[in-house]
């Protein structure tokens, strides 16, 4: 600190400076033990990593969730009697009635290569004796459409001759789209619980930092020192640790999305949700680092003001 | 400078540290506070600091009640006290020039002007060639003399020393009290702890003594060597 080039000193005010000078300290002080700092920052990366995951998770499962509630399909299951041409009568009579925008014929053959196309089973398929799928009328009914309406309708569907039974989708989107809302909530709690875990790794690493440094604040203080003077360092000091700590962590959450990303496109397509891209979306990396900051942060304050009592004042 | 009115203090254990000081100490004067170990100097040089509180009485320095000092105003009122200790308590992971730098640092002196204070109070200590030395690498005269060197740095009007020869052989011991002289000579007030009576035999200083907590003598003159049997022989 005594020897700094003069555009420091004559460009920068001297408050900045002895800002710029602490952080600088600070980071000498990480980079003093870098096992130990690593350690701290590692730990720190990891407990921010779950919550960040359960939160991209989250988010590709709330998409996949409004796309669902949005898709109600009634899939009328034929019975395997019904020659081909009466099911296709049946579509173009079906296609006439109001309140409904449109129904597709699937031929049993049909089905058969669809599913084999969406699970990847097909050699499976093609060894089976005989298609055991039936012939489907998926209608689309128009929309807004509420839930009484379609169950009135899956009703209406029942009854007509030659339909074996009808699958409404509404229950499964619906059990889905609470499942996802449950899972919102306990995440909001887990990720209280993580942030009060950085709270504490980086409050224990600062207390930890505070000891070594007991003397010289000790002589500090006999010498004048001001409480927000003997805090500054010790404040950059969990700052500095909260945001390795994230950035760490966006690498490796890179890493894992990239790794997640092939059998989610794969899962998509059968669920029809948009997939993920490899990339972090720019609002939850600038979240993490602020949480990761924050926390390091408040965590340094908190253990400052905890052991600084411990330490003697008057 | 300094005055003590009525002074005890009495520590949580029961204890007493000290009992019914009232002391004067006038601006300019060198003073030493003698006693056997245990006799209360430290908890003296503690009250003036504010490391510790009366329990009953008031100290008042530079004409101000400490009593009245919030705790905004205490680290602004120890930036005006030198305190130099027997280990001298230098930060062991710092250089000499960063050591004798703290209190300028901590005072928020002008980062160009350290340089040149620093050095003014490394020559006065004679350690100039050793800016960049670590503590550890120096011998323990030389250590104390950088204490000495921090606790002037900041050019305070008073100066408390708690045992500063106690660690070192006479030779050495009488270079830092010609340290002391020079600076009372420059004004400076002083206020010396030493339980090192050969050191102020004959000499002209005033001498305080305390046992047990108590003020039992005030020597203008210094003390013959007669003045320490007794106390000897109590305890
Ligand atoms: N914090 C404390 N708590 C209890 N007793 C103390 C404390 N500090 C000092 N004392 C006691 O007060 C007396 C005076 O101590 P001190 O001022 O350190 O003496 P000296 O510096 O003259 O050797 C001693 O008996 C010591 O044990
Ligand atoms: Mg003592």
């Amino acid at each position: 600190m005594s020897r700094k080039s003069s555009f420091w000193h004559t460009t920068l005010s001297p408050y900045l400076l002895e800002h710029v000078r602490v952080a600088l300290n600070s980071v000498g002080d990480v980079l003093k033990n870098p096992v130990a700092s690593l350690l701290t920052i590692l730990t720190i990366a990891v407990v921010l990593l779950q919550p960040t995951l359960l939160h991209i998770g989250l988010k590709t499962a709330q998409s996949a969730s409004n796309n669902l509630a949005n898709n109600y399909n009634l899939a009328l299951f034929l019975e395997p009697e019904l020659p081909e041409s009466a099911a296709l009568d049946l579509r173009l009579t079906l296609q006439r009635r109001t309140g409904i925008k449109n129904v597709d014929y699937i031929s049993p053959k049909q089905g058969l290569k669809e599913f084999a196309e969406r699970t990847g089973l097909s050699a499976v398929i093609e060894k089976l004796p005989n298609n055991p799928l039936p012939a489907t009328l998926v209608i689309t009914p128009n929309t807004p459409i509420s839930q009484p309406q379609l169950l009135d309708l899956r009703k209406q569907m029942l009854a007509i001759e030659g339909v074996d039974s009808v699958r409404l989708d509404i229950e499964w989107a619906e059990r889905f789209a609470k499942m996802v809302l449950i899972a919102n909530r306990i995440g909001l709690i887990v990720n209280i619980l993580l942030a009060l875990a950085v709270l504490f790794v980086i409050g224990n690493t600062i207390r930890l930092a505070i000891e070594n440094k007991k003397s010289e604040i000790e002589i500090s203080r006999l010498m004048g020192a001001t409480d927000p003077f003997i805090r500054r360092p010790f404040l950059y000091m969990g700052f500095l640790y909260g945001f390795l700590g994230a950035t760490f962590s966006w690498v490796a959450l890179s890493l894992i999305v990239a790794w997640l990303v092939p059998p989610l496109r794969y899962l998509s397509k059968i669920y029809n949700f948009q997939p993920p891209t490899g990339l972090i979306p720019m609002e939850i990396v600038f979240l993490l680092l602020a949480t990761g900051t924050a926390v390091g942060f408040v965590g340094a304050w908190a253990a400052f003001s905890s052991h600084l009592s411990a330490i003697d004042r008057v | 400078m300094i005055e003590f009115r009525q002074v005890t203090k009495r520590f949580n254990d029961g204890k007493f540290g000290l009992v019914g000081i009232d002391l004067q100490i006038h601006q300019g004067e060198m003073v030493f506070l003698t006693g056997h170990s245990g006799a209360g100097k430290s908890t003296l040089l503690n009250l003036i600091t504010l490391l510790e509180r009366p329990t009953r009485g008031e100290v008042w320095v530079d004409n101000g009640n400490l009593l009245a000092l919030s705790c905004k105003q205490i680290p602004i009122y120890r930036r005006r006290i030198g305190v130099i200790f027997q280990d001298h308590r230098l930060l062991l992971d710092r250089n000499v020039f960063d050591n004798v730098a703290l209190p300028l640092v901590i005072s928020g002196v002008p980062r160009l002007e350290i340089p040149r204070r620093v050095h003014a109070a490394l020559d006065l200590v004679n350690l100039l060639d050793k800016e960049n030395k670590l503590p550890s690498s120096l011998s323990g005269g030389e250590q104390q003399r950088v204490g000495i060197a921090r606790a002037v740095v900041n050019k305070p009007p008073i100066i408390l020393a708690d045992e500063p020869t106690g660690n070192l052989d006479p030779e050495l011991s009488k270079e830092i009290i010609k340290l002391f002289e020079n600076l009372n000579q420059v004004g400076v007030t002083l206020l010396i702890a030493s339980h090192d009576y050969q050191l102020l035999m004959y000499r002209p200083y005033r001498v305080l003594t305390l046992a047990e907590g108590r003020l039992i003598a005030d020597q203008k003159g210094g003390i013959q060597r007669a003045d320490t049997q007794p106390l000897v022989a109590a305890s």
